[in-house]
C-alpha cells in the first residue's frame, strides 16, 4: 500500500532519530554537574539574550554604531532594562562528597539593605502574610489557600555561606531568567538561591510548583 | 517608532531567552552525554555543549524557533552536538573529508528529482518498511541532508550552516541523496517482487 507524504516525512524522521537511540531521552535521567566555568558561560549567553538591542549589536561595526542611540533610548522608552554592571559580589559553590556549600564573597561596602525585593505582581491565589526586617535581613512570608508558601529572603551577601545537604537533598544549578540559581529540593520543598545586586536572595517553596510559577516568581521579584 | 521597533524585539527577546533557557533545561545533558563519547574529556565536550548554544544564540535562532516537533528538536541539537564534537576533533588532527570520499552507490534510476517530484515518486510507489530500511543503508550524510530539508523544512543554505559546509556542496548531497534512496528503493522493489518496478 502507498504511504502519504507524513508517512514518509515520518520515516525519515525516524531513521535519523535512530542515531541518537543510545542517548537518554531525559535529563533526569543523566547523572552530571556542569562546571561552574560552563555555567557562567551560559549564564552571560542568557543574559545577553534578555537585552533588547542584542540583535543590532551582535556585530563590533554594529555595536559602535548603535551605542549612541541605545544609550538615549533607555532614558526614551517604556522598557525597563536592567543597568549592565560587574557584580561586586561574587557568588560561589564548592561541591563536596555529601553537601555543597554556596558562599558569597566580596565587599560592595553596603552597611544596610538600600533596597528590598518584593514580589510585584504575587503570584495569583498568594497573598502577603509576615515581613520582618532589619538592617541586613528582609524575610517577607506569602501563602494560599491551599496552604502553599513562599517565603522570600534578602541579606546582605558579604560573607554569607549556606550548606545544602546533598546526601537528603538534590542540588543542581540551572540558569533561570538570565539567573546562575542553585536549587535544592526536599520532599515538596524547593530552595532557590542566588545574587543580584550584591544581595543574597533565598526563595523557599512549600506546596507544588511548577518550573512556569518558579519561573514568574524570579522575574516578579525586583 | 524606532521606540516601538526596540519594544517589539524586547518581546520577542524576552521568549527567546525563556525558549532558549527551556531548551538548554531539557536538552543540555542529553548534550553532554554525546559531546562526551566523542571527545571522552569533559572539558572539552562543555566547550563543545557551549558552543552549540552560543552558535544558536548568534546565528541560528531562527531555526530553532520555527522547529515545533520536540523530537526534530532533540535530533537538532544532537547533530548539532555531534558535528561540532567532530569539528573540534577535526581541528586537533588537521584532516578534513571531502565529499568525494562519500562512497557512491551506482545510480541507475532515472525518477523526476524536484522535491515534490521526489516524494510522489517515493510515496505512490513504496511501503513504510522498505522505506526505512533504504534509509537505514543510505550515508549519513544524505539522509541527514533530505531530514533537515524535508522534515525540519529548512532552506539548503540553513541545511550548509547547521552541515558546517557550502551551500554547493549541500546542495549535491541533496541531489544525490534523493537519487541514491530512490536506487537504494529500486533495488528493494527488485529484490521484492521479482520484477522491473518502472
Amino acid at each position: 500500500m502507498a504511504m502519504t507524504r507524513n508517512e514518509l516525512l515520518e520515516a525519515i524522521r525516524k531513521a535519523v532519530s535512530l542515531e541518537f537511540e543510545h542517548v537518554p531521552k531525559n535529563d533526569s535521567e543523566i547523572e552530571h554537574t556542569f562546571s561552574l566555568p560552563f555555567m557562567k558561560r551560559m549564564a552571560k549567553l542568557f543574559r545577553k539574550q534578555e537585552k533588547a538591542y542584542w540583535k543590532y549589536v551582535n556585530t563590533a561595526g554594529k555595536r559602535v554604531a548603535v551605542a549612541i542611540l541605545a544609550a538615549a533610548l533607555l532614558f526614551a522608552t517604556a522598557c525597563s532594562f536592567k543597568p549592565i554592571r560587574e557584580p561586586v559580589i561574587k557568588f560561589f559553590t564548592e561541591v563536596y562528597e555529601t553537601f555543597t556549600t554556596c558562599f558569597f564573597e566580596g565587599d560592595d561596602g553596603k552597611k544596610a539593605i538600600e533596597k528590598e525585593y518584593v514580589l510585584e505582581p504575587v503570584p495569583e491565589g498568594f497573598t502577603e502574610v509576615s515581613k520582618s526586617s532589619d538592617d541586613a535581613t528582609v524575610v517577607t512570608n506569602y501563602e494560599n489557600q491551599n496552604g502553599a508558601r513562599i517565603r522570600i529572603t534578602q541579606i546582605l551577601a558579604n560573607g554569607v555561606k549556606l550548606n545544602l545537604d546533598t546526601e537528603k537533598e538534590g542540588v543542581r544549578r540551572e540558569v533561570i531568567e538570565g539567573i546562575e540559581v542553585v536549587i535544592s529540593e526536599f520532599e515538596n520543598r524547593k530552595q532557590l538561591v542566588y545574587t543580584v545586586d550584591q544581595y543574597y536572595i533565598q526563595v523557599s517553596l512549600t506546596g507544588d510548583f511548577d518550573d512556569q510559577l518558579i519561573r514568574q516568581i524570579i522575574r516578579n521579584l525586583k | 517608532m524606532i521606540s516601538l521597533s526596540l519594544i517589539l524585539a524586547y518581546l520577542d527577546d524576552e521568549k527567546d531567552k525563556i525558549l532558549l533557557e527551556d531548551i538548554f533545561n531539557t536538552y543540555s545533558k542529553q548534550m553532554m552525554c554525546l559531546a562526551k563519547m566523542y571527545l571522552k574529556k569533559e572539558e572539552d565536550a562543555e566547550d563543545a555543549v557551549a558552543t552549540v548554544f552560543e552558535r544558536i544564540a548568534s546565528r541560528n535562532f531562527d531555526v530553532v524557533r520555527s522547529i515545533k516537533n520536540d523530537i526534530d528538536l532533540r535530533n537538532y541539537l544532537l547533530k548539532a552536538t555531534k558535528n561540532t564534537s567532530l569539528n573540534m576533533i577535526k581541528a586537533k588532527k588537521k584532516t578534513c573529508v571531502s565529499l568525494e570520499q562519500i562512497p557512491e552507490h551506482r545510480i541507475g534510476s532515472k525518477e523526476e528529482l524536484t522535491d515534490e517530484g521526489f516524494l510522489e515518486t517515493v510515496c505512490r510507489r513504496m511501503e513504510c518498511e522498505e522505506v526505512m530500511k533504504a534509509l537505514g543503508s543510505l550515508n549519513e550524510k544524505y539522509r541527514d541532508a533530505l531530514y533537515y530539508h524535508f522534515v525540519m523544512e529548512m532552506t539548503v543554505s540553513e541545511v550548509a550552516k547547521l552541515m558546517f559546509q557550502s551551500v554547493s556542496a549541500t546542495k549535491q548531497q541533496l541531489v544525490r541523496g534523493k537519487k541514491m534512496l530512490l536506487s537504494l528503493l529500486n533495488k528493494e522493489g527488485d529484490e521484492t517482487s521479482g520484477n522491473d518496478k518502472k
